[in-house]
């Protein structure tokens, strides 16, 4: 009986990009744009010259571009720095069944490789499909409560399976070779929420992007590692990690159904279950509805009882990557600048003594077992009276998605201050289909007008 | 447990701090004698199979090419970790600490290695750190309880390895107790390596991916980089429960600076599976004591624990690899050859058609349900009527019957062999012999790096 890696493997293998529907291309491509926006985003974040300085240390030289940068690093200097930093801030994708930022480890070493090989856009592109859709299966395929009640962070656990998938892929690896990148993928497979509060996890999705290159290269040597490394009775992913997992789910209409497609993007800096709350609000201001906070007697906020246990405690946050978790911050900054960007959330705002009251004594934040995580509701008492908003899933999610201008706009956000041109730069990175060399629109990326 | 017991804080206030001078006069012995084995593994580990592949990944990650792989080409400093990393496990001729079944000195050399050669730190402060490394490494899974936390799948270096790595890092960086215990943290997030691997070289891989995780911690760390402060007991992720089942966390610290754990750190004399370092005592011990012809052997019978047969007892030898893990063939080439090195689980020794059929004939592994852990029992029937017994709790180079410098020495001769010269290799020998009074390390490196790199 074929093993669901060894399926896995043929299928990374085999995959064109004829064989890819439009559509699923054209989200794939969104993703890998809407990473590169948010890794430029990225230098706004706080320990982000701590990992400066660590890859700095780790090595000299190189001609790997590193986004946003004038200086290039190595293959491993740049795919840790660029993954840090598409993951900095807090803005990057996720895939919400199973709580993976999926991008911040396949896009990395693939932007690497790429540049490296000289690659095609279409190569490219077809080795970001790939590698998403790898991960995006071995999410599907956990028994994710069963993952996450054992404490694991999904990005370093599967991250590297896409992302030693996309070196593979770029690379031209056999079945055997991309058996033994998976293989290897999944014995650096690390990172639980210990980490929670801390920004170790993010240097999950760091690391995680660093052992799929590492898988990725070494694969391609002909190392040998386990064939089935998802299944395997003992030790094998699903078995140690997830109680045996639903390795059905892995495969079941594999390159026939898109799970990348179930990726969610972030229109908005915050924890990923902050989102559903973001979208409340800014519906709720859409529909021209509008207090000042001073007017605002009371905001009653009710999520999931997971999203409580992992944010209610952020009511005063003290630092940007606390703000970027706290529910009540954000919800305030949101009602207060009708809009919620990165410059909202520096100490101007987190520490803002009128800010801080109103989180504290006028914001309730409740639980609902019923809810499900990526749902919420809000009520916010005002001299008009009590609104309610409810939301059945954030803007970004694929229930819910955003518009390809929305994404857009986000880039220029992101970019704007620190890239020269961004506005040819995403027409370049949306076409990436016509680029002969990746580098052709990868080395622009290290025009920066700071 | 008591609800306030923090492994994590408690081994970075006891370790952070330690020289020299705080470490008994055996545990510095010991130590050296660690060292010097290390080397003698690295070297022997030039001969692996899939060196070459490692070497190759090391080059492609890139980096300016400043640290010193032994008797390999220079390498950067991650490049150099994961290659020392490699070879020192990979003719599995290093170390083990058994009640853990871990490989430590893989993860913890390395990066102190790179580092100490980095920044210049003398001999003392190398030593120091490698035994603040070796000795948290052992700690931290000696908390793991073992048995469960095996019975998960899990493989050991990978997992405890980096926490080693990191505190040798943090070290010789010389990182206060609060940068260490950040160290730990960062080390125990990339905790990874189950025995899913068993059966290819990525077992291997564990050990040397393991060093660049603690490598890549205390650099980190040393930028102030924040990570859990209770990374082994925290009840959401912590090691001790996602990897196990709550673990024995008290464990990994008791008599936490009265007690060093590394002293029950093994070493091997011989190219083979750790679990069959006490068959390979006896087998070798009856055919010297009893000046064994192998054509007079009627028959041989191996007793082995279940543990141990379930590993090693089937496995074939049609390549290096298996034929190190191989209980049948190392027991058939010992008895002929009265060597165990790497010359004996070469192509041409593997392919011996005599020495086949010997081993398929006549030698016979089984379970054997008197025996325990790594312990094996040798019988040998021979033409004449006699049966040889041996039966042996544990092997040469156990902590109960460690090597002597001599061995050590021995060892080291046999790995140098056309890597280093004889002259470089006496001095290493007389370099970690006064290690302490070493200005820099940069003395040792010179010695086992290759010529022209």
């Amino acid at each position: 009986m074929t093993s669901v890696s060894s399926e896995l493997a043929d299928f990374a293998t085999g995959l064109q990009l004829n064989d890819v529907p439009l559509r699923t291309r054209e989200r794939a491509k969104e993703l890998l744009f809407d990473a590169i926006g948010c890794a430029v985003a990225g230098y706004l974040g706080e320990e982000t010259p701590q990992i400066e300085r660590f890859v700095e240390r780790l090595g000299e030289g190189g001609d790997t571009t590193v986004i946003g940068r004038q200086t290039p690093s190595d293959l491993l200097g740049a795919t840790l720095l660029n993954a840090y930093l598409s993951t900095a801030v807090t803005v990057c994708d996720v895939y919400v069944p199973s709580h993976c930022h999926i991008t911040p480890e396949v896009v990395p070493p693939a932007l690497a490789i790429a540049e490296q090989e000289g690659s095609t856009g279409q190569d490219l592109l077809l080795a970001i499909v790939t590698g998403l859709e790898v991960t995006s299966r071995v999410a599907a395929g956990l028994d994710y409560p069963a993952f996450r009640a054992r404490g694991w962070h999904a990005p370093g656990v599967i991250g590297p399976f896409g992302a030693g998938a996309a070196v593979g892929k770029l690379l031209g690896a056999d079945h055997n070779q991309m058996s033994n990148i998976l293989g290897l993928a999944g014995s650096q497979s690390a990172g639980t929420w210990a980490a929670w509060g801390t920004p170790t996890v993010k240097f999950h999705q760091t690391r995680g992007a660093a052992a799929g290159l590492l898988a990725g290269l070494l694969g391609m040597q002909g190392f040998r590692a386990s064939p089935d490394i998802l299944g395997h009775q003992d030790g094998g992913i699903l078995t140690t990690y997830s109680g045996g997992g639903k390795p059905q789910a892995i495969t079941a209409g594999l390159g026939e159904e898109w799970e990348l497609e179930r990726i969610s993007l972030r229109l908005w800096p915050g924890g990923t279950p902050l989102q559903t709350v973001i979208t409340g609000v800014s519906d709720l201001l859409d529909s021209g509805w509008s207090a000042s906070l001073d007017d605002i007697q009371r905001v009653t906020v009710t999520v999931a009882p997971g999203v409580y246990d992992q944010h209610a405690r952020f009511v005063e946050p003290t630092g940007t990557f606390e703000s970027l978790l706290s529910i009540h911050f954000v919800l305030t900054v949101f009602l207060q600048e009708h809009g919620l960007w990165l410059d909202h959330v520096g100490p101007d705002h987190y520490l803002d003594p009128g800010m801080r009251a109103f989180q504290r004594d006028r914001i309730e934040l409740k639980s609902d077992p019923a809810l499900p995580p990526t749902r919420c509701r809000i009520e916010v008492e005002s001299p008009q009276g009590i609104v309610e908003v409810s939301v059945a899933a954030p803007k970004g999610h694929p229930d819910n998605p955003a518009e390809r201008q929305e994404l857009i706009d986000k880039f220029l956000r992101c970019t704007r201050n620190r890239l020269e041109e961004p506005d040819a730069l995403a027409a370049a990175w949306l076409g990436l289909e016509d680029a002969d060399q990746v580098n052709e629109i990868t080395v622009p990326l290290r025009r920066t007008a700071v | 447990m008591g609800e306030t017991t923090n492994p994590q804080k408690e081994l970075a206030e006891s370790l952070s701090g330690i020289t020299v001078d705080d470490l008994p006069a055996p545990v510095i012995a010991r130590v050296k004698h660690l060292i010097l084995d290390t080397i003698a593994s690295a070297l022997a580990g030039r001969h692996g199979n899939e060196t070459a592949q490692i070497e190759a990944l090391s080059q492609q990650i890139g980096g300016a090419a400043n640290s010193t792989v032994i008797a390999g080409p220079r390498s950067s400093l991650v490049g150099a970790t994961l290659l020392n990393g490699y070879q020192i496990t990979a003719v599995t001729v290093c170390d083990v600490h058994r009640p853990t079944l871990c490989h430590v000195t893989p993860e913890v050399f390395p990066p102190a290695w790179v580092v100490a050669e980095k920044t210049g730190a003398s001999g003392a402060e190398f030593l120091a750190a490698v035994a603040a490394g070796l000795e948290t490494t052992v700690r931290v899974g000696l908390g793991t309880n073992y048995p469960e936390f095996r019975r998960r799948g899990w493989h050991s270096p990978g997992v405890t390895g980096p926490f080693g790595g990191a505190a040798a890092v943090a070290k010789l960086l010389d990182l206060d107790d609060f940068g260490f215990g950040r160290a730990l943290g960062l080390a125990g997030s990339q905790s990874a390596g189950t025995f899913a691997a068993w059966g290819t070289p990525t077992i291997k891989f564990h050990q040397a991916r393991g060093a660049v995780s603690g490598l890549l911690a205390g650099l980190l760390a040393a930028e102030g980089f924040k990570a859990s402060e209770a990374i082994l007991t925290h009840p959401d992720g912590g090691i001790y429960n996602s990897y196990s089942d709550g673990g024995l966390p008290e464990l990994a610290t008791e008599g936490l600076g009265d007690r060093w754990e590394l002293m029950d750190i093994s070493l091997r004399l011989w190219p083979a599976a750790s679990s069959l370092q006490t068959l390979i005592t006896g087998v070798m011990a009856l055919a010297i004591e009893h000046d064994l012809n192998p054509a007079e052997i009627l028959s041989v019978k191996v007793g082995l624990s279940e543990t141990v047969y379930g590993m090693h007892g089937t496995l074939d030898w049609e390549t290096k690899f298996t034929a190190l893990l191989s209980a049948p063939y190392v027991t058939g080439v010992v008895l002929h050859d009265r060597q165990c090195w790497l010359d004996q689980f070469g192509p041409s020794r593997i392919a011996d058609s005599h020495l086949d059929a010997f081993i398929r004939e006549r030698v016979q592994v089984e379970i054997d349900p008197s025996v325990e852990g790594t312990a094996a029992v040798v019988e040998i029937s021979l033409q004449d009527g006699r049966v040889l017994k041996d039966a042996r709790a544990f092997g040469k180079g156990d902590a109960q019957d460690p090597l002597t410098e001599t061995e050590i020495e021995d060892k080291l001769q046999l790995a140098a062999r056309g890597l280093i010269s004889d002259a470089a290799r006496d001095e290493l020998v007389e370099l970690v012999a006064r290690l302490e009074d070493l200005g820099n390390v940069s003395a040792l490196c010179a010695l086992v790096r290759r010529e022209g790199t």
